[in-house]
């Protein structure tokens, strides 16, 4: 006994079990979460490179900022918290215990009449029927009694509200269990186990079969959360947990299947539910589990929970047709492709990989200005998104809509396109013809491409000339119409106006010279979209439609020069995939955390709503057969809370209720 | 400041007078009729849940009226105008439209309109409780509280009648109003009034109305800005992951904390200056009359955090339950439920130094407005800087 007492107070255990020490420890606590919260946690380690410089990425590395949750000096902080906690309830325990149960009947009478609350008074009656009498109000109003025969008469002690100091063990051993528990679920121990050399995160993705075996956990793994993407028709006895700066395999002694998986989506177009049809095969079960999981409404199998947590692309069947865009041929060669696929291709203008990525359903937008019904989205319908990758290894970025585009009347086909993930977007919009098709763009193109078709344009003005001066000059001006042309084809707009300011210094007459060059242009590709327009049938006078054509196709070539690889792929069909993307944990844990938290909130409204109180009533029976009377009482918290009801019952027992002590304004 | 001792009418005592049964029988009656009408519409998987929250809220609010009767006139007073909303709305074939022509939506009782009567009530309220404050006038201070009221009756109304509204609009729309910015603003600005009326009766003093009601009106600027600068105001449908009956009982529990939190932080001004004035000793300041004493501010101080704190705690283990059901994991240090983990550590720590060290004065005043701070980004500053899965409510 003496042994423990003196443990209790040993400093070692004041230090950890006092109150500054927790404080400390809780501001750390909360100041690692602001850092969390504010430096974005689990990036690739690149873009830290790139936000602060190698020097300072460093030291952040060095701090564990980048994954602050699980660092090791935080995982202390808590650590120490708990061993805070622990001890102070562990130092408390013991006399919070006997201050709930005792009534405090050894209270002298010298030290009633100390007491903040205190009156003294007397009665005629004598002390046996007082008592009863005071014992009933007592316990009316709800406070417990305990008779004591002292001090040369009778004390009733009293009191109420135990519960508070019950509150303060419920909320202290909550916040332990509660971070226990979080413990249990955390990924701790294949921390412990990388630096024993056991576990080791698979950075590549590559094929099941070739995972690092050091990054594959069994079965018997006790806690975790995964996520795993499931093709519709397929299943999975796996999932993913990412780890540092790769991820671990994560066996599972069940299959999931998705046997269906649907998106609806509202008129706007955003998604409105998303839930997967999964079966669920052991072999521990005599009947396959058949039901359907969607957000919010998880399947729980044993210690497992599998959540329908997002949605990707299964490997939908895109097909496509390539269109040259620097040759004189007009016939696009057709393409199958699969997402997540790559295809290699070979062509006269070099060799180049198309790797499809998504393909979306839906690509909702705002609007700048709400539609004709009042509404600020608009759904572009659905798109594929790719990349073109050439033989060095630079690749493009496109997303390519399957959906003709309406602007002012007119229809397009849309595609976005950007050189790196710093850029923005950029779009071409290749105007369609009277069938919804590119033909005639595709054809016009040609025609600009085709130096032949070119030259019997330009010539054609020339045949007829017989005065050679005249003929000498226009075959001049022939040549630098190719050879504007030619620019333009190449460079666009821009390469014109780089082209002058070299030719023309004055830059206040550039824009004149820039108009007029555009006029020689224009005449010439007028010719040139005439012919195309001549291959569908004869033209008499061209309409307001087949004019507004040509100015889109001399823009659509104009962003054609930046548009990368020469070849613009038309979807012409897609076969949808769909991927069911599950999240499954297995999380002890989580009972342990209910647990706590309920125990946290009963706590929480023990302490704060139970008040313990006090009463004393010392009877002193007096040779005349009247009683002296001493009655004070306490409140755990402010004396100032129990005066109205002390009052009350100094009323009750007939005492004329004293002055107050201790009472201050 | 002690109030005799009045005896205590429990909540079973004041449940069988006559008043009691009748308001219970009202309640029990409001609610069956939403059942009736709209029970159909509860979401048919959660639909037990859903059933549960309703005969929650019933008991829940026969409770409430009972233990403080002011309740019992406001609740009937919103349900009188919300049915005159949606009885509107219904006259003219349930269409959203509505609201432009027929008279009692166009003018009063469509979410719009009931909301812009709620903002202007409570700014014109705290003008009138500064004003009665400076001429320390009672009855201004009586109009004050009315307008305050009235503010609350036609707030609530806005968040009924916009839930009928959000299934006029489209019956897949469908949800309680409190799942965007906008929407938790109102309920923000709702519930911090209620709280301060509670406390205005308990401390029999109206000086303190001004002060609560200047946060109260900042977020009722910030509701003006956001529904005329950036069109908050329509309806928008739910994403999938708050398609969930959590989102009912989470988002209020949060609020009555952030209320609370504002509350305290609000009366810390008043009892700053006050501090101010006793210690300059000058004891013949008109002040010293009109504001209660420092150590009734301080009480309510104390009880408005203790009670944001558990219902602050609730909320945030409800989140854990909720994120546990829809994203996999009761807790992910997403920024949000992080800086909800502040917030509760400062208020505990806040409570810590109250209850044990016995710390009390200006420094818990000013560290009540500090909280008021943390509190604020927590709520706002994390949609504005932060991205995270609680992405719903960005700004
Ligand atoms: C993060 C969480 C918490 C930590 C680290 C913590 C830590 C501590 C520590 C170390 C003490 C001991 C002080 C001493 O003996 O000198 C203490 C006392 C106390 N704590 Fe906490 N606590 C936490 C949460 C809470 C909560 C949530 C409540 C209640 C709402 C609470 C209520 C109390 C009370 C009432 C005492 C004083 C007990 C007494 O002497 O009557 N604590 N706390």
């Amino acid at each position: 006994m003496d042994k423990k007492r003196s443990l209790k107070h040993h400093p070692l255990l004041t230090f950890i079990g006092s109150m500054n020490l927790a404080i400390v420890l809780l501001v750390m606590l909360a100041i690692a979460s602001v850092i969390g919260t504010i430096l974005k946690q689990n990036e690739a380690y690149a873009s830290y490179v790139i936000k602060f410089g190698p020097f300072w990425f460093d030291v952040f590395r060095t701090l564990e900022l980048y994954d602050v949750y699980s660092a090791i000096w935080f995982l202390a902080v808590l650590a120490f918290l708990l061993l805070s906690i622990s001890a102070c309830v562990w130092r408390n325990w013991a006399h919070f215990v006997r201050d709930m149960f005792s009534y405090q009947e050894h209270t002298h009478a010298a030290q009633l009449q100390k007491m903040g609350l205190s009156v003294q008074g007397a009665r005629s009656e004598d002390s046996a029927q007082i008592r009863d009498e005071a014992q009933q109000l007592f316990k009316k109003t709800g406070f417990k009694c305990k008779v004591e025969h002292k001090d040369a008469g009778t004390l009733i002690a009293a009191k109420k509200g135990a519960g508070h100091r019950l509150g303060y063990f419920f909320t202290h051993i909550a916040i332990v269990i509660i971070c226990l528990g979080a413990l249990l679920d955390s990924n701790i121990k294949f921390k412990v186990q990388e630096w024993m050399g056991s576990v080791q995160a698979e950075t590549r993705s590559i094929a099941l079969t070739d995972v690092n075996p050091k990054a594959n956990i069994a079965v018997d793994n006790n806690s975790f959360r995964g996520s795993v993407n499931i093709p519709e028709g397929k299943s999975a006895d796996v999932v993913f947990l990412t780890f540092k700066e790769g991820y671990l395999v994560q066996k599972l002694p069940f299959t999931v299947q998705v046997v269906d998986f649907r998106v609806e989506h509202y008129d706007t177009g955003m998604p409105k539910s998303f839930e997967s049809d999964i079966i669920l095969n052991a072999p521990e079960l005599a009947e396959p589990i058949k039901t359907t999981i969607y957000v919010n409404k998880p399947l729980y199998y044993k210690d497992y929970a599998i959540y329908q947590s997002s949605f990707g692309d299964g490997g939908s069947k895109v097909a496509l047709r390539a269109w040259p865009l620097v040759s004189n041929q007009t016939n696009p060669s057709k393409l199958m492709g699969e997402v997540n696929r790559i295809i290699s291709m070979n062509t006269p203008i070099g060799d180049y990989k198309l790797e499809l990525n998504d393909y979306k359903t839906n690509n909702v937008i705002d609007l700048p200005e709400p539609d004709a019904n009042g509404r600020k989205v608009k759904n572009l319908g659905p798109s594929v998104q790719f990349k073109v990758r050439d033989a060095q290894g630079q690749a493009l970025e496109y997303e390519n809509y399957l959906l003709a585009v309406e602007r002012g009347g007119a229809w397009y086909q849309a595609s976005k396109f950007r050189r790196s993930m710093a850029e923005d977007f950029q779009f071409l919009l290749l105007p369609l013809d009277e069938q919804q098709s590119l033909n005639r763009f595709m054809r016009f193109l040609a025609q600009l491409n085709d130096r032949q078709s070119m030259d019997a344009i330009l010539n054609s003005a020339i045949e007829n000339e017989t005065d050679p001066v005249k003929r000498e000059q226009l075959e001049t001006q022939k040549r630098f119409m190719q050879q504007l042309i030619n620019l333009f084809r190449l460079r666009g707009f821009d390469g014109i106006r780089g082209y002058l300011e070299q030719a023309v210094p004055e830059a206040d007459k550039r824009e004149q010279v820039f108009n007029q060059y555009l006029e020689i242009m224009t005449v010439a590709m007028q010719g040139l979209y005439l012919k195309t327009l001549e291959q569908e049938g004869p033209v008499v006078e061209t309409n307001e439609a087949q004019r507004r054509f040509f100015a889109d196709s001399i823009e659509a070539v104009n962003t054609l020069t930046a548009y990368g690889p020469p070849i613009f792929f038309e979807i012409t069909s897609v076969d949808h995939r769909e991927a069911s993307g599950l999240q499954i944990t297995k999380s002890p844990g989580k009972d342990v955390v209910y647990f706590g938290s309920l125990l946290l909130v009963i706590g929480t409204f023990l302490l704060f709503y139970v008040r313990p109180q006090r009463l004393w009533l010392l009877l002193q029976p007096q040779n005349d057969g009247s009683t002296q009377l001493i009655f004070a009482g306490k409140d755990g918290k402010d004396d100032k809370l129990l005066q109205p009801f002390f009052d009350h019952l100094t009323q009750q027992l007939q005492l004329a209720s004293a002055t107050i002590q201790g009472e201050n304004s | 400041m002690t109030a005799g001792y009045t005896g205590q009418l429990t909540l079973l005592q004041s449940l069988l007078s006559v008043r009691g049964i009748l308001w219970s029988l009202f309640i029990i009656f409001a609610s069956w009729l939403g059942w009736d009408r709209y029970g159909e519409l509860m979401n048919a998987n959660d639909r037990s849940y859903e059933t549960g929250i309703l005969i929650g809220v019933t008991l829940g609010g026969i409770a409430f009226g009972l233990a403080w009767k002011s309740m019992q006139s406001l609740m009937v007073a919103v349900l009188i105008m919300t049915w005159i909303g949606i009885v509107s709305y219904a006259a003219h074939g349930d269409s959203y439209k509505a609201q432009e022509t027929a008279f009692f939506l166009k003018f009063l009782f469509s979410s719009q309109s009931a909301i812009m009567w709620m903002n202007f009530l409570f700014i014109f309220a705290m003008v009138t409780y500064f004003f009665a404050l400076w001429r320390d006038s009672s009855f201004a201070g009586k109009v004050a509280t009315g307008l305050t009221w009235s503010a609350v009756a036609f707030g609530l109304t806005g968040m009924g009648v916009r839930w009928r509204e959000s299934y006029l609009i489209n019956p897949d729309y469908g949800h309680i109003p409190v799942s965007n910015l906008y929407e938790v603003f109102i309920l923000f600005a709702i519930i911090t009034a209620l709280l301060y009326l509670y406390y205005e009766q308990k401390i029999r003093s109206r000086s303190l109305g001004g002060f609560v009601l200047a946060v109260i009106s900042a977020a009722v600027s910030f509701i003006l800005w956001y529904t005329f600068g950036r069109d908050a105001a329509e309806i928008q449908p739910l994403v999938p992951a708050l398609k969930s009956y959590w989102m009912k009982i989470h988002v209020p529990a949060n609020f009555i904390g952030y209320g609370t939190f504002a509350l305290a932080a609000m009366i810390a001004i008043p009892f700053l200056w006050r501090h101010r004035i006793e210690q300059r000793g000058d004891s013949s300041n008109p002040w010293l009359t009109r504001l209660p004493t420092l150590a009734t501010m301080e009480d309510v101080m104390y009880k408005a955090i203790a009670f944001g704190f558990a219902f602050f705690t609730i909320a945030t283990i409800l989140g854990a339950m909720w994120a546990a059901e829809a994203w996999g994991g009761y807790w992910s240090w997403d920024p949000k439920e992080t800086w909800a983990l502040i917030v509760w550590l400062n208020y505990a720590a806040w409570l810590h130094f109250r209850m044990s060290k016995g710390w009390a004065g200006t420094r818990m005043a000013w560290w009540a407005i500090l909280g008021l701070l943390i509190t604020t980004f927590a709520f706002l500053g994390v949609n504005m800087f932060l991205s995270g899965l609680h992405s719903y409510g960005s700004l």
